[in-house]
């Protein structure tokens, strides 16, 4: 049996691998995924930071009524995301 | 393979550069670096709650700003994870700051083997006039890509001193600076002798900018979009946005003793001001009152008319305390006492 993955650890982590998910799936404004997250914002503050700090992070600004940031998975962010949901399956095996 | 980053100066050409570098990190370098202050003596991540504070307002939250100057500084803090980061700027004031501040930055990083390059442009072909890098199309922001060259030693040793004399709370530091050799940063000499020029004047207490606008106004240009315009024309090198020339209208606006006055309300509001639709903010009228009449001929200084609470740079010019003026005619910085 081959050695299992080695996880990434920015996404191994309860609150960041369901953050990948949502940012992977497109441009979140901070209180969106506070929301969708059930965090505080000190909370989420700290995870999007861990993200920023390895580059995963790409963020946006917009215009509305008032000016928002949106964020989202950075290329090399979706990539990581991509494998770390690819070393997880592998260490569970197939369905 | 590791990854590359490219750092860029806002949001516009942040996206050119997603678009045409779809593998690549992108990381845009939001802060009006013109506005505001950048004491010395602060590592960054002071400077960013310093100025997360000096920019928040009603319609930018100031936890907002501060996330994200801080999302920004990690981002940059992991900067030795690319194997090859790109600066991609343009020659104006704004540019050239982000550039000392974000090489000031990088020169104390260790990078093992990550390659550090730059592109800067003053203008780009069929482009007239050339303001910046998000005027160009993917297209024309691919044939860039061989101009960058190696970031030197030269530049960071530049950089870093550029960047000590912004900071620094005397600017004669910065005239002091400019008497070197800056060709290693070649548009950094221009840039920064246009910054000394938003000191207040010795003959009227005005700034380049506020005086622009001022005398704009008198010519009877006095619609705020149409101001912004023209006063883009008056710049050799364009380093104010629309928000910025309007923040400049309010406080001429708001001073003691107003020295402009805008109709309907007297008070100037910009655009995002939820009681005003667009066409509203398009329609209001500036005209000079009695007060910038008579700055504006030099028969009295802004100073009698207006406090001053401001920061240009490293220095903060306020009321009460010798202030650093621009003498236009000698060319240099002098004190005053008002």
């Amino acid at each position: 049996m081959p050695n299992p993955p080695l996880l990434d650890p920015i996404f191994h982590q309860t609150v960041r691998t369901r953050l990948g998910s949502l940012l992977d799936a497109g441009a979140c404004s901070f209180a969106e995924l506070k929301t969708r997250l059930g965090v505080t914002d000190g909370n989420l503050d700290a995870h999007l930071r861990k993200l920023s700090a390895a580059g995963y992070l790409h963020s946006r600004m917009v215009i509305k009524d008032r000016v928002q940031t949106n964020y989202s998975l950075s290329p090399s962010g979706k990539r990581a995301f991509a494998a770390y949901v690819s070393d997880l399956r592998a260490i569970i095996g197939p369905p | 393979m590791r990854p590359r980053l490219h750092v860029t100066n806002g949001d516009v050409a942040a996206e050119t550069l997603g678009q045409l570098f779809a593998d690549d990190d992108v990381l845009p370098w939001r802060d009006p670096m013109v506005d505001g202050p950048f004491p010395a003596g602060l590592d960054l991540a002071a400077t960013s709650q310093l100025r997360a504070a000096h920019l928040a307002g009603p319609n930018l939250e100031y936890d907002q700003v501060l996330r994200d100057f801080r999302l920004r500084d990690e981002h940059l803090a992991s900067a030795s994870r690319y194997r090859e980061i790109t600066l991609w700027f343009e020659h104006d004031l704004l540019d050239q700051l982000q550039i000392l501040q974000i090489l000031d930055r990088l020169a104390s990083a260790e990078f093992a083997d990550t390659r550090l390059s730059m592109i800067c442009i003053n203008s780009f072909p069929g482009v007239d006039p050339f303001r910046g890098l998000g005027q160009l199309d993917p297209t024309q922001m691919a044939t860039l890509r061989d101009k960058a060259s190696a970031v030197t030693a030269q530049q960071l040793i530049l950089a870093r001193a550029g960047w000590a004399a912004f900071r620094s709370p005397d600017p004669r530091d910065i005239e002091t600076f400019l008497t070197q050799d800056l060709q290693a940063l070649p548009y950094l000499r221009a840039a920064l002798a246009r910054h000394l020029q938003e000191f207040p004047s010795t003959s009227n207490g005005l700034g380049r900018t506020d005086r622009q606008l001022m005398r704009l106004v008198s010519e009877g240009v006095v619609r705020p979009g149409r101001l912004f315009a023209n006063n883009t024309a008056l710049e050799t090198t364009l380093f104010l946005g629309d928000w910025g020339i309007y923040r400049h209208i309010e406080d001429l606006c708001n001073a003691r003793q107003p020295l402009l006055s805008a109709k309907p309300r007297g008070a100037f509001r910009g655009p995002l001001d939820p009681a005003l639709s667009t066409e509203e903010f398009r329609q209001q009228e500036l005209s000079l009152t009695e007060s910038g009449r008579r700055v504006l001929a030099n028969e009295a200084d802004a100073s009698d008319f207006r406090d001053i609470d401001c920061w240009l740079g490293g220095v903060h010019l306020t009321n009460g305390k010798p202030i650093w003026r621009w003498n236009e005619s000698a060319g240099r910085l002098q004190v005053a006492q008002r």
